[in-house]
């Protein structure tokens, strides 16, 4: 398995069995987008069931229908997300995607990369 | 308070009192800054995204009661790019005088983003006569609000002249007038069922009345819902144990799960399966058969059949070409 990749809008990265993806500073996320993020990560994780880690600061926005397909299509083959925050910008991106898009697997925002991995460790 | 602050204020009350009054389609553009202005901006942005959504939603509760108003913009642009002729809605939108329009470059009334993709596109417009297309703009109100579009671009060519001309359209969603209509079409009713006297049966225009689903009805099968989605690969139980487990009743479940989300409880389970073993078929490596089992299927010749029932091929050719 690959353990480096990078697209236009993202860095993935695996350490200790966890996927760490972190994405670009100022990107806009659109559909395009969220769907090549998704399909890049499938085709680094081939087959196998991971937890994420995401980092969200950089994204300065993210669409409607980004973020349905990321609630619906982005969950595939994740065991858990923790997501990487800085208040009060990205903090409130978060709250909203997980309040409105409801995604399907456990789901946790932390503002240090620490937090966040003791979290997933902890699943 | 600072000036750029006060500014930005005065843009989220501006894009309030749009909201407000219908208009779900302005945002704030963003800046790079991160405090508690910008994380409003965000939000107010992502819900008007939301409102807007559920208002073209066909299949939403109550459908019924909500009216589309269709506001239209359109404009007349000439082969100097600059715009002969609009109409007064986009003047409204944009809340432009009809004199700052007229004249201009169409390019001064795109954000900086749009400007870029609208240049490409006018290339490519003038060296065609006949060209249909469509394009996402976000035009720039007076005001420094945003509205992000969907523009269908026609080129016409004239009879009598040599010069070609490109028509813009952008069509989006107001309930501006909502109450207005609402009101008419309530006493309308009212008249033809006046025997009735039943101010009830004034409310629904169909034969049928519609069953009202109540916040907690609605909150159990969202809950319904996300259950599904969430258990795709287990068996899925009656649908009155599923009801029953929701706290609802077999009727309610059958007849608001249509009304929420257009389609029945079985056909949306069975969507959804074939859905997540599409991802998996294109980007894992999993044998077919696996992921027949991982989304619920009981054996792999039926998984196959109503997979290409859904998407026209079998997932065995989806598997090959993904390689």
């Amino acid at each position: 398995m690959l353990d480096f990749y990078e697209n236009d809008f993202a860095t993935y990265k695996l350490e200790d069995d966890v996927l760490v993806i972190i994405y670009r500073d100022g990107v806009v996320v659109d559909l395009k987008a969220a769907v090549q993020v998704v399909e890049d990560r499938l085709m680094l994780q081939q087959g196998e069931r991971l937890a994420v880690l995401v980092d969200i600061r950089g994204i300065k926005e993210i669409n409607k229908s980004a973020r349905d397909y990321l609630a619906l299509e982005g969950s595939v083959l994740i065991k858990a997300v923790a997501i990487i925050v800085e208040p009060p910008v990205s903090e409130m991106l978060s709250t909203f995607y997980l309040r409105t898009s409801k995604p399907p697997i456990p789901n946790e925002s932390f503002n240090s990369i620490e937090e966040a991995k003791l979290f997933l460790e902890s699943l | 308070m600072s000036k750029i602050k006060k500014k930005r204020l005065k843009q989220i009350e501006q894009m309030l009192i749009e909201m407000s009054v219908g208009n779900f389609f302005y945002r704030i553009e963003r800046s790079v800054k991160n405090d508690n202005v910008e994380a409003l901006v965000i939000t107010l942005n992502m819900m008007a995204e939301e409102l807007q959504e559920a208002m073209v939603h066909q299949g939403y509760v109550n459908a019924h009661g909500t009216i589309k108003h269709i506001v239209q913009m359109n404009f007349i642009i000439d082969a100097q790019g600059l715009v002969q002729a609009t109409n007064q809605r986009a003047c409204t939108i944009l809340s432009k005088l009809r004199t700052d329009i007229i004249g201009k470059p169409f390019l001064s009334f795109l954000i900086d983003d749009s400007k870029t993709k609208w240049q490409k596109i006018w290339g490519v417009l003038k060296q065609k006569t006949l060209y249909d297309t469509s394009l996402d703009l976000s035009f720039k109100t007076k005001g420094n609000l945003i509205i992000p579009t969907a523009c269908y671009i026609t080129n016409i060519s004239h009879t009598n002249k040599n010069e070609p001309t490109t028509l813009l359209t952008v069509v989006l969603h107001s309930n501006d007038q909502l109450e207005l209509e609402k009101d008419l079409k309530k006493s309308l009713i009212r008249i033809s069922s006046r025997q009735k006297k039943d101010s009830d049966v004034a409310e629904s225009s169909n034969l049928r009345p519609k069953i009202k689903l109540t916040f907690d009805d609605i909150k159990k099968l969202q809950k319904g819902h996300d259950i599904i989605i969430n258990n795709l690969e287990k068996d899925f139980p009656s649908l009155k144990d599923f009801a029953l487990q929701l706290g609802t009743n077999e009727f309610k479940l059958k007849y608001g799960f249509k009304e929420l989300y257009g389609t029945s409880v079985y056909r949306f389970l069975k969507k959804e399966r074939l859905r997540k073993s599409k991802m998996l078929i294109q980007h894992s490596e999993l044998p077919l058969k696996s992921i027949s089992n991982m989304v619920g299927f009981k054996s792999f010749p039926h998984f196959s059949r109503a997979f290409k029932q859904r998407y026209g091929y079998t997932p065995s050719a989806l598997r090959k070409k993904s390689k």
